[in-house]
């Protein structure tokens, strides 16, 4: 598959780009949504990829790093309304966690909107639609993030040097 | 009489305290001098980094590279080091994790330039000089290496054998990591020489530490007479500890302080930051979202407080947008 | 020979010839050794053997003063303390008043003590560090003592295996001292706004009075060893007194009401290399100096 070159100004994305959101949804709750809105065919963005977890306070930040550093645009949280937990506290942990991550994305560049907590009761099914929709678009508007494609830019400064360095040895056995 | 094993030290963007943590080593330094030879130590000793590319490759059983890397010239050495070692060892927070170096991975190559070299309050530059990887001198030229775009841990340039954790790693550990080294039992590829448990496993403190940790507000060291013999976060300080892997001897909570961190996190996290971050408001007593945030606007610094010493090797690396 | 290969010939011996002289007339030390920081030399020499040209680079740039930018006040001690570990006590201590100056805290008087007590056992083992490890080398193993032996291991040699091992233990335990009061020696935490973090507990003060008086012993014997291993050897003395080795500087410090030398805190008191002192400065002062107008008596100062 060839890497066309892509940058996040807006104006160069590629036309055939398209959001890439990894969601967590909380198996009590909002996974049970999820699977409502689609027996119910309520359509939603297929940009989604979701993720079913007991709770959502099994939802460790290093999972919404990773799924940045690993090329998504946005993370979708799903749990339980406060009070309704299966396991009584989990979904507190999870606002808290939500709560101090955002502010260290913010510090490290990554825009408010691309990390989105939401309480989707079990029989809120179109709400997992309008979530997932409203994310859709929101970081759609926001560009691509591409880490994936970030890394590699920054480290091919890294790159040119071994190739330096090979190119040499190749000299020298000529 | 066979030849002594052969032992190098180097130093990237350092600062010379991981050295210091060898002289450390105090009376033991004689023994160690007896069992290996040390080739090539620029903080102590006039080996030339000419003298390193003359060696065979892999003449040098093992050599610890401490400081994380920022320039061309860091990555040359560390290229180097890597072909003439058998073994090569990530010393020290910078080069395991980036260190305090990295938390210029916050900032674009150029505000940094622009700050040093231009804006700094005491520089005087009004032809705006900027070191220049090139200088000719008649018919050759003098040079400087590259400054790169963001700083990097030793294994995120070349292959690691081993680390050695903290800031500076301890003379204690560092003494079993030469007898291990010695010994010819190594531990597997890749792996930390320190204990793989957290601090809090160590601490003196550890008593202290409430099962249901519940914190009202982050207070800052000085805002309140630290109980000397308290757990930190039980009294609302913000302490590394749950998030750091242990093998320091917990020596800051000796000197009445909280750990920040150096010693990275265990063999289970890959995020040391996330780690903290996650453990921390998992503990904030509050329910209702105004008044979470109201304590974690006690948290002045994340980046600063829970990627002190490990940003280049935090999952983002950087600033995503500099 | 064919006289246009001759020529060709002739040629490319002589370009060789000035790549080799050119190359016989730089002289590279790569990396200097033997203190805290990178650095590289390359002198150029002219035909005639004298230097031409030399050039000091720094190949290194971390840019503390950059990403410490934003970050807490209180903060600073412990990561300012990074910027040298081989004298981080300097950088935490700096940045600790930095902090009293910002809340307008004086510490009360056992945090003072403490933290003097920190820094001049700070500046004994990082003397005795330069003295026998770092520059010492130079001095102690002799002028022509070749490139292996000039390092701490060589001073071994010299001195003698008690001698060195005097040294060892005399800097472990004063290190020790800092690390009791500061938590660690390299990188210590000690520095708050308006005090210290750890206190001394009365069942230990004897053992560092003690060990302060060790201490001056240490220093009087290394001043003794300087007399007898350099100020003995007659080669050396030349050495060191000639104009090569001679530079006439000034000397700053601080001191107390009484003129006495005061490590950690002070008046500015600037000693010009006659000798004659420049009246006590204030406290906050900024020194400017500009690259185009340097020289040693000219240092342009304002008072902030």
């Amino acid at each position: 598959m060839e890497d066309k070159p892509v940058t996040t100004d807006k104006l160069s994305i590629s036309k055939d780009w398209e959001p890439l959101i990894v969601a967590f949804f909380c198996n009590w709750c909002t996974y049970t949504a999820a699977d409502l809105a689609g027996v119910s065919r309520m359509g939603y963005d297929p940009n989604v990829r979701v993720i079913r977890v007991m709770c959502s306070g099994r939802v460790d930040p290093q999972f919404v790093l990773d799924a940045f550093a690993h090329g998504a645009d946005g993370v979708l949280i799903g749990g339980c309304h406060p009070g309704d937990c299966h396991y009584v506290e989990g979904n507190y942990k999870t606002l808290r966690r939500y709560l101090l991550l955002k502010r260290l994305l913010r510090e490290l560049g990554i825009e408010e909107s691309r990390v989105r907590l939401e309480w989707i009761a079990a029989s809120e099914g179109e709400k997992v639609s309008k979530t997932i929709n409203e994310m859709v678009d929101q970081v759609r508007a926001l560009g691509p993030l591409r880490l994936t494609r970030k890394f590699k830019e920054w480290d091919a400064e890294l790159a040119a040097l071994e190739a330096e360095a090979q190119s040499e040895e190749v000299e020298v056995h000529a | 009489m066979p030849d002594k094993p052969k032992i190098a030290f180097y130093w990237c963007a350092s600062c010379g305290g991981c050295e210091e943590s060898i002289v450390d080593l105090a009376e033991d330094i004689l023994e160690v001098a007896q069992a290996v030879d040390i080739v090539f130590w620029p903080v102590a000793m006039d080996f030339k980094r000419k003298d390193v590319e003359a060696m065979p490759d892999g003449s040098i059983l093992a050599t610890m590279v401490n400081g994380s890397i920022r320039t061309s010239e860091q990555e040359e050495m560390a290229y180097l080091l890597r072909r003439k070692s058998q073994i090569l060892i990530a010393y020290g927070s910078c080069a395991h994790t980036g260190g305090v170096p990295s938390l210029a991975n916050q900032f674009s190559k150029e505000q940094i330039l622009r700050y040093v070299y231009e804006e700094a309050p005491s520089v005087v530059n009004e032809q705006r000089v900027r070191p220049q990887p090139r200088h000719q001198h008649n018919g050759t030229a003098v040079t400087l290496p590259e400054f790169r775009g963001l700083v990097r841990s030793l294994d995120q340039v070349v292959e690691v054998d081993y680390y050695l954790p903290g800031c500076p790693p301890t003379p204690k550990l560092l003494k079993q990591a030469v007898l291990t080294l010695l010994s010819g039992n190594l531990p597997p590829k890749g792996t930390v020489l320190a204990p793989d448990t957290a601090l809090c496993d160590q601490c003196p403190r550890k008593e202290t530490k409430p099962t249901d940790l519940k914190i009202n507000e982050f207070k800052r060291p000085h805002w309140t007479q630290i109980d000397p013999n308290t757990c930190f976060l039980a009294q609302g300080i913000i302490c590394m500890g749950p998030a750091t892997r242990s093998g320091c001897e917990a020596q800051c909570i000796s000197g009445n302080m909280p750990c920040t961190g150096c010693f990275g996190p265990t063999s289970r996290v890959r995020d040391q930051g996330a780690k903290i971050l996650s453990s921390l408001a998992s503990s904030v007593n509050a329910r209702e979202p105004e008044d979470i945030e109201k304590i974690l606007d006690g948290i002045a610094d994340p980046v600063g407080t829970f990627y002190r010493y490990s940003l280049a090797k935090s999952l983002l690396r950087a600033k995503v947008t500099r | 020979m064919d006289e246009s290969i001759q020529t060709v010939w002739n040629e490319a011996q002589t370009r060789a010839n000035e790549a080799y002289y050119v190359q016989r007339r730089r002289i590279t030390v790569d990396p200097i050794t033997r203190l805290e920081g990178h650095g590289k030399i390359d002198i150029f020499l002219n035909e005639q053997g004298e230097v031409e040209r030399a050039y000091f680079q720094v190949p290194e740039l971390r840019g503390f003063e950059v990403f410490s930018l934003g970050r807490p006040a209180e903060d600073m001690p412990q990561i300012t303390s990074r910027i040298c570990g081989v004298c981080p006590t300097a950088h935490h201590m700096a940045a600790t008043k930095a902090l009293d100056d910002l809340y307008r805290v004086e510490p009360p008087s056992p945090a003072r003590k403490i933290r003097e007590l920190v820094y001049n056992t700070f500046m004994l083992e990082d003397h005795a560090l330069h003295v026998y490890v770092l520059g010492g080398p130079d001095f102690i193993v002799g002028p022509d003592a070749l490139p292996e032996m000039r390092n701490v291991l060589g001073v071994i040699q010299t001195v003698g295996v008690d001698i060195g091992k005097r040294v060892i233990a005399t800097r472990r335990r004063l290190r020790e001292l800092i690390a009791y009061l500061g938590g660690k020696v390299v990188h210590p935490v000690l520095g708050l706004p308006g005090g210290v973090a750890k206190g001394i507990a009365p069942e230990d003060l004897p053992q560092f009075q003690q060990l302060a008086k060790e201490a001056l012993d240490f220093a009087l014997f290394t001043l003794q060893v300087f007399h007898d291993v350099v100020l003995k050897n007659s080669a050396y003395v030349d050495l060191i007194t000639s104009d090569t080795y001679t530079h006439r500087t000034y000397y700053m410090g601080l001191v107390d009401e009484k003129n006495r030398v005061n490590f950690y805190d002070g008046k500015v008191r600037v000693v010009s290399p006659e000798g004659k002192s420049t009246p006590s400065s204030p406290r906050r002062h900024t020194w400017t100096i500009s690259p185009s107008t340097w020289s040693p008596g000219a240092m342009s100062s304002s008072v902030t």
